[in-house]
């Protein structure tokens, strides 16, 4: 516990202090705070035609948390960012050199940088769990079950950390940030093209592909199904997805994996 | 115990590329060594793996006499090749960082930019500083730990007059602290001026370990000067003492065979009847022996060569 504060200090030294880092740190978790107040302010407008999310069922339990967990997802790209800017600097300030003849082991090295990304993995997780559990609450009338779907709140937690490992690896592989940055963008696309030539070339339900890190946690947090028909009827137009448990290893399998290529990575490199 | 640090047939190739080749030597507590070589003779790859930014390809070392261990690393100061800071920091918030890895409190920030002559730039960014002051904060860095040793890589390198003048001054401060020293340097006068003990490294390889003075074995010359310079020249030559001798511009220039003092030569001169208007003993400089080193291992590696 000493030892994770100190490394701490050391990071909130190097990020706080950077200013674009700050800014984006900032924008971020303001974003994501107001969220569950923003998202029922806003109402796209197809065709001329305002859709109120809200009187479509988009925040009553249990829908709400997979639809919010889907939603905030999309931001985790603004700290995936500042997880790979603030590795990438340290190799173009020659800084991990130094910190490294000042005393600190190279584990200690990674550790601290993982330590910031799960911070901010359990600080959004925090934060989105207190938006669906206040939407929810606002917007459901019928009495149900508050926690069914929650499951979904796990899922966006492993989600960012799969997200965040991968990028803390590219950053530690590539060494240059706009580099890194690309790769995770191929990365995804490559395996969204992998899984569409399966699917096209396979009849069986399942597919290999889906087990790949971006697919696997991208199931874990999947699209909210939609059942239009409910809209005559004036129930929800959601429908429950069911939360897939066995992604969660697939996604506990591939944390580990980065985590540990990582670590061989900074190990074996001369510096 | 009183061994820093024992190097033991230390090596690092770099694929086909030997960078440093069978390194062993010991350093003494308090003394100042200097790691002198050319330019890409492995002093920096040398550090960087005692300092574990480097991985060994064979060999070990010991800090303090003991076993390898990542504390160790925090009772030495090292600044390596060119200052690395965070730009966007500024001298105290750097220093900070540095105090928290190597677990020292905040209080020691100000005595050591004191110590530098930067207190009051403390609250400036780094990347508004000057070479000279960015080397300056390095080492104010390195000796935030109280460290018993602190190791320089090309402290002065690219510095101007001013600067290198400046970080001398702190160099031997440090020295006269008791700290013991290693500097890295491709040059000699620097070496020769602060240093006690040299290392000297050519293509990877440790060529001399030792003392300053003795890097030569050498007797050193004399320098003479006579009203009538042939006949000096004729007594030197019947002299067993003198291997060469060689007449520039009126001064005769005699290589010591055999030890001997300036008056006992001046005496056997006067008993030869030759009054001397010039006499000085002299060695050469650390500049012409570190040549003859690095000539004479040329040498030897062009005849390996041709026997092969």
């Amino acid at each position: 516990m000493k030892q994770m504060l100190r490394l701490l200090k050391i990071e909130w030294n190097k990020i706080y202090n950077y200013k674009t880092a700050r800014i984006f740190i900032i924008i971020y978790f303001a974003l994501l705070a107001s969220m569950g107040y923003l998202v029922t302010v806003i109402k796209p407008s197809i065709d001329n035609i305002s859709i109120d999310l809200a009187r479509l069922g988009a925040y009553i339990f249990p829908y709400v948390w997979n639809n919010i967990t889907y939603f905030a997802d999309f931001a985790s790209l603004f700290l995936g960012i500042i997880i790979i800017t603030n590795i990438t600097n340290e190799y173009s300030y020659r800084t991990i050199k130094q910190n490294l003849i000042d005393g600190l082991t190279k584990k200690e090295f990674l550790l601290s940088k993982l330590f910031v990304s799960l911070i901010f993995a359990v600080l959004s997780t925090i934060i989105v769990f207190f938006a669906c559990l206040g939407l929810g609450l606002a917007y459901t009338q019928n009495p149900v079950s508050i926690f069914n779907g929650a499951g979904f709140v796990l899922g966006y937690f492993l989600k960012l950390s799969v997200f965040f490992s991968l990028c803390t690896l590219l950053a530690f592989w590539i060494r240059r940030s706009g580099f890194a940055f690309i790769l995770v963008i191929l990365w995804r696309l490559g395996e969204i093209i992998i899984s569409g030539i399966e699917q096209i070339n396979s009849n069986s339900n399942f597919h290999i592909s889906n087990l790949l890190p971006g697919n696997a946690s991208a199931n874990l947090l999947p699209l909210p199904g939609l059942k239009l028909k409910n809209f005559l009827t004036g129930e929800s137009v959601f429908s429950l997805n069911n939360f897939q448990y066995e992604y969660c290893i697939a996604a506990i399998v591939y944390i580990v994996i980065f985590t540990v290529l990582s670590y061989r990575l900074l190990k074996k490199r001369d510096l | 115990m009183n061994t820093v640090l024992e190097i033991d047939k230390l090596s690092k190739h770099f694929g086909s590329l030997v960078a440093v080749d069978d390194i062993s030597f010991s350093v003494e507590k308090g003394n100042v060594y200097g790691l002198l070589g050319p330019n890409g003779s492995g002093k920096s790859t040398t550090l960087g793996m005692i300092l574990d930014v480097v991985n060994p390809t064979k060999g070990t070392w010991r800090w303090f006499g003991e076993t390898h261990n990542p504390d160790s690393l925090k009772k030495i100061g090292a600044i390596i090749e060119r200052p690395n800071f965070y730009p966007y920091l500024s001298a105290a918030k750097n220093l900070q960082t540095v105090a928290v890895i190597k677990q020292t409190p905040y209080s020691r920030i100000d005595e050591k930019l004191e110590l530098v002559d930067l207190l009051h730039r403390k609250n400036d960014m780094f990347s508004a500083f000057s070479l000279g002051m960015k080397q300056r904060l390095a080492i104010a860095a390195a000796l935030l730990n109280n460290p018993e040793v602190v190791i320089l890589d090309e402290p002065t390198n690219g510095l101007d007059p001013q600067g290198i003048i400046k970080i001398r001054e702190i160099i031997k401060h440090i020295a006269s602290m008791g700290t013991t020293i290693i500097l890295a340097s491709h040059l000699l006068d620097e070496v020769e001026k602060v240093c006690s003990h040299v290392v000297v490294l050519n293509k990877g390889k440790s060529i001399y370990c030792g003392t300053v003075e003795n890097m030569s074995n050498e007797l050193g010359y004399f320098e003479l000067g006579a009203a009538n310079i042939d006949e000096l020249v004729n007594i030197l030559g019947n002299m067993p003492d003198f291997e060469k001798i060689v007449i520039k511009q009126n001064i005769v220039s005699a290589t010591l065979k055999n030890d001997m003092d300036a008056e006992k030569l001046n005496k056997i001169l006067v008993n030869h009847g030759i009054y001397l208007n010039h006499l000085v003993k002299r060695k050469n400089n650390l500049e012409q022996q570190f040549l003859n080193l690095i000539k004479n291992e040329t040498d030897v590696t062009i005849a390996e060569n041709r026997m092969e």
